[in-house]
């Protein structure tokens, strides 16, 4: 009465054992791909240039994770400032995100705030894309300063913001996709 | 024979023992004996639990009438001899199962099997049931949750309906992806057993929640802060264990639907299930479930891209007969989720606002639609199982499992890459388990086994993100033995030990600069395969050996009063999350790394539980106390500096923890037909030396529920209850400060990640109702309403708390329909 009478088990046992074997071997992978990063920011350029021609550049390094270099600004003139944002996670194959955020200007916002220290007017330029409300992304701008003093310029990428014509960053809502301090120095013509 | 007659004699001397209480039960079924000359037949047979298929020993089983009666062993056998021809009336009383009266009609030496189903003893809807015969546990409470308390929660998961027990609470991201939090903890130290395997899905994260329908199940048993040595050791917070009841060999088919639908998600689920048995013992179950919910709704707002999607198939055949029982299943679980739209940020910055909105930012129209962020996840479990008894004493059992969980995480991104997951990891486990059960002598009980698992993980690299958990592979062997002896009816001791050895083989990528900042570079540089780019492809070999031991006792001190004590000392090495993650979690712009050089964590915990009853009042009180050496938790140790701003940086580290805590339950019938039921659960929890407070410890908590039932209690059923949830005042003081420009001024502002909400009070009730009720063909409707009035709050357990407020009123209407 209690002996083993039949073993259901036993005709399904030896696919049983070849599919063990099989899972087992099919996942014992070589060495995992390294992951090239896809949308990483690593690098954000700041170029300004002055009336005459005179650029400048400040740019956020991800290796150093910190801007550079310090603009600066003669009080009174215009400057063309741009940004140029950067996935170099790869550095033989750099990627420039800004044609990316560009593509998607509706999903996308440049916000900046200036240190109550300094006062720098920034507007639109006249390239800068615009999306289907016409609301400028302001990846390219004018830059004008008056007075003079030191301080910083916060810029912030945003992400899916959800009102573009706000003007504070908790208004804007969205999610920052890259937020940086540029050291800017203003000085009075002399 | 010589066996036989020893255990009638014992039967005899052990008969007084039995609670007297269980004569009163007796019915008489008044069929009168036959007496005849031939009175030399005998029956014999033997008990079995109806639900577990175990055997129930020092049952008594009498013959109504006369004299004659015996009692079962411990492996549930029994003899009654110089039976007369003819019918008899037999009855069969154990204690916790329901009296067993049945006729038969003796012409000659009879075999049967007796199945007994439990009493239902019901506490906060749970039965409390130290069944005889578990091998998990014969010394700590079980917490049961049975058939009707799962239909219950059909609509909502495995978290919603534990948390309703005393000592449970919820580790939310939302509503959906919910875990269970056991005497304060949560994750990889709650173990799930699913039909005998555990449940291996990808346990690392708070928004991870587990891969499984509790539809597929009929009854589940929790036993808090206890360890069943057979599934595995590593788990000192608690063990669930998920189950289906045995199929009655006899030709029969039955099933039933529970038809749900909700109001707040406009939700709808339908779940299934048909069970086909036969004579022989052969049987197949199917079930099915499937749930869709939209966004759900706070009292004042939409919260917008929280729709869910849920799907459980499951499938057994089997045999189960006397001796032998085998059971071939396969299940497969996908879950989808949104998560809170609001909930996505990109700084330290984004989190601050987004705690100082009263309401989130997105609030779109309600919709059915999942979009980024959100998770999917699927689930596919095989497993067989083979189990023989090789004669009365001796049982043994073998098991195998297959399970390949699948997880998907999608964040919202740039390029159109919304639609490629962020995080893609597969984990694949084969387990196996091997166990043998022995009953050398009256009253003793051994059990050993031996386990094996080979775990593989596999993350994806078309993500384009770091990969947040390596690939990697585990292999775990396992043994263990444990010992029971129940001298009577009062009294109960265990003792058992497990050794585990597990030898994890990653292969992992670090950012050369993290590696040098760590030290790694210097320590581990034999680790170091080669470097592409900025990263560096390291391979850690690591190998742990945890022992665990349990050692515990209970008596029955009085009729009323019993009394366990259970020591357990578990060791549980870290796992891979713990070891080495690495990512970035947009929810609360977190940075999380992983430490390499994690040792195993070390828990003492003494639990202690007295069970009483005076008059109409019957309590559960169980203190309990733990103190954990390298207790591993995740903590924000400083701000880092990157390209979206600061991120506060969590990691992972050891420190020596306190855990202590109460869990007091009460229920006081008034009368039959009025109910009053009460539980509490405190937990305290700190660091030894800093005496700092951990985080994600529930606050004191206390539920209370006031049930009416109409005289014949199926009928008709209203119920009232609340829960309060205290501030949690303990709190680790992790915060920031952000340098914020408000009308023109730079001012530094604190974030503080734990402060947690204020208190709330919810109140809900229920009415149940038989509607239709012909045969076995039963329908039965349930209304429920929970957060009645509506009530505006934030839980300090669920990670969107900054973002929004918890859910509102929900109506719910249920049709079960058995047959």
């Amino acid at each position: 009465m209690l002996k083993l009478t039949n073993r259901p088990l036993g005709s399904i046992l030896p696919a049983f054992i070849l599919f063990i074997f099989f899972s087992l071997t099919n996942c014992s992978k070589d060495n995992p791909e390294p992951i090239i990063e896809l949308e990483v920011i690593t690098h954000v350029d700041l170029t300004v240039i002055d009336p005459s021609g005179n650029r400048q550049t400040a740019t956020w390094s991800d290796e150093t994770k910190k801007v550079d270099n310090t603009i600066d600004i003669t009080s009174g003139l215009n400057y063309q400032a741009s940004l140029q944002i950067w996935n170099r996670s790869d550095p033989s194959d750099p990627e420039d995100v800004t044609i990316e955020v560009k593509e998607e200007v509706d999903a996308h916002l440049v916000f900046y705030v200036v240190d109550p220290g300094i006062d720098v007017e920034i507007t639109p330029a006249p390239s800068d894309p615009k999306d289907l409300n016409g609301v400028p992304l302001k990846l390219n701008t004018v830059w004008k300063g008056s007075g003079s003093g030191t301080g910083n310029v916060k810029i912030t990428l945003i992400h899916e913001p959800t009102n573009k014509s706000a003007n504070t960053r908790s208004s804007i809502g969205g999610e920052t996709d890259f937020e940086i301090d540029f050291p800017v120095t203003i000085s009075v013509a002399n | 024979m010589g066996l036989l007659e020893k255990i009638r004699s014992y039967a005899w001397l052990n008969l007084f023992k039995v609670k007297p209480c269980f004569f009163c039960c007796s019915v008489c079924c008044c069929c009168g004996v036959v007496h005849s000359q031939d009175c030399d037949q005998q029956i014999q047979g033997r008990i079995i639990d109806r639900d577990w298929g175990n055997p129930i020993p020092n049952a008594v089983i009498r013959i109504n009438n006369s004299f004659d009666s015996t009692q079962s062993d411990t492996n549930g056998y029994f003899v009654l001899k110089d039976i007369c021809k003819g019918n008899i009336g037999l009855e069969v009383i154990g204690t916790g199962y329901e009296l067993v009266a049945m006729e038969l009609n003796i012409v000659e030496n009879v075999e049967v099997e007796i199945e007994m189903s439990h009493t239902v003893h019901e506490l906060s809807q749970i039965n409390i049931r130290d069944d005889l015969f578990q091998s998990e546990s014969k010394t700590l409470l079980k917490w049961e949750l049975n058939e009707k308390s799962i239909d219950a929660y059909s609509h909502q998961n495995l978290a919603h309906a534990l948390s309703s027990l005393s000592g449970v609470s919820m580790l939310k991201m939302g509503n959906e992806i919910t875990k269970p939090i056991v005497h304060g903890m949560h994750s990889s130290r709650v173990q799930i057993v699913s039909n005998g395997i555990n449940l291996n899905d990808q346990q690392w994260g708070i928004d991870h929640a587990p891969s499984i329908d509790l539809n597929a199940f009929e009854n589940m048993r929790l036993l808090k802060g206890g360890v069943a040595l057979k599934y595995g050791s590593s788990a000192p917070g608690g063990i669930i264990i998920l189950s289906n009841r045995n199929i009655i060999q006899k030709d029969s088919i039955y099933g039933k639907i529970v038809l749900s639908g909700a109001t707040n998600s406009k939700s709808g689920s339908l779940s299934s299930r048909i069970v086909k048995s036969f004579k022989s013992g052969i049987f197949m179950r199917l079930q099915g479930s499937y749930k869709r919910a939209g966004d759900f709704q706070a009292p004042e707002y939409i919260l917008s891209n929280t729709a869910s999607q849920r799907h459980n198939i499951d499938f057994s055949i089997g045999k189960n007969t006397f001796d032998k029982k085998w059971e071939l299943r396969a299940s497969t679980y996908g879950f989808k989720s949104g998560i809170l739209r609001a909930a996505h940020i990109g700084n330290l910055g984004d989190l601050l606002r987004a705690i100082k909105r009263a309401q989130p930012i997105y609030i779109e129209d309600f919709s059915y639609d999942i979009d980024p962020p959100k998770q999917t996840i699927k689930h596919i479990h095989l497993s067989g199982n083979y189990s023989w008894r090789l004669d009365s004493s001796k049982k043994i059992e073998l098991r195998y499992g297959y399970q390949r969980n699948t997880r998907k995480e999608y964040d919202i991104r740039r390029g159109g890459r919304s639609t490629i997951p962020a995080t893609d990891l597969q984990l694949t486990t084969h387990s196996f388990l091997g166990n043998y059960e022995l009953t050398p002598f009256d009253n003793w009980q051994l059990s050993s086994g031996l386990s094996l698992n080979i775990q593989q993980n596999y993350s994806s690299p078309d993500t384009g993100v770091k990969r947040l958990i390596p690939d990697h592979t585990l292999v775990a062997v396992g043994g263990f033995f444990t010992a029971s002896y129940s001298p009577n009816n009062y009294f109960d001791v265990e003792l058992g030990s497990r050794i585990d050895y597990r030898d994890m083989n990653v292969k992992k990528y670090y950012t050369l600069t993290r590696w040098k900042e760590k030290g790694y570079s210097e320590k581990y540089s034999h680790l170091e395969l080669f470097q592409v780019g900025s990263q560096l492809l390291v391979n850690p070999k690591l190998t742990f050996w945890d022992t665990s031991i349990i050692a515990g006792a209970r008596s029955e001190l009085t009729e009323d009063l019993s009394l366990g004590l259970s020591y357990t000392y578990v060791e549980r090495s870290p796992n891979i999350s713990e070891l080495f993650s690495d990512g970035v979690h947009h929810s609360l712009a977190s940075i999380e790394y992983g430490l390499l050089e994690l040792k195993e964590e070390k828990a003492h915990k003494l639990i202690l539980d007295f069970e009483g009853k005076i008059d109409k009042l019957s309590a559960v009180f169980s203190p309990y106390y733990s103190y954990i050496k390298n207790f591993i938790s995740i903590d924000p140790t400083g701000l880092e500096m990157t390209i979206r701003g600061a991120f506060p940086v969590w990691e992972y580290s050891a420190v020596d923890a306190v855990f202590q805590g109460i869990d007091l339950d009460i229920d006081y019938r008034f009368t039959p037909n009025i109910e009053y039921r009460a539980n509490f659960s405190y937990v305290k929890v700190f660091e030894i030396k800093s005496k700092e407070y951990l985080n994600n410890i529930p606050p004191f908590n206390f539920r209370n529920s006031i049930e009416v039932s109409s005289s014949k209690s199926d009928k008709w059923q209203v119920g009232i209850s609340s829960e309060y949830v205290a501030r949690q005042n303990r709190f680790p003081e992790d915060s920031f400060s952000v340098s914020v420009i408000e009308e023109g001024q730079i001012k530094d502002e604190l974030v503080r990640l734990n402060e947690p909400p204020r208190a709330y009070h919810l109140f809900n009730c229920d009415f149940r109702t038989k509607i239709f009720n012909k045969g076995d063909f039963d329908i039965e409707s349930t209304l429920r309403i929970s957060n009645i009035f509506n009530a505006q709050y934030r839980d300090y357990l669920n990670r969107l708390r900054y973002y929004a407020d918890d859910v509102g009123r929900n109506i719910l209407l249920q049709m079960l329909i058995t047959f």
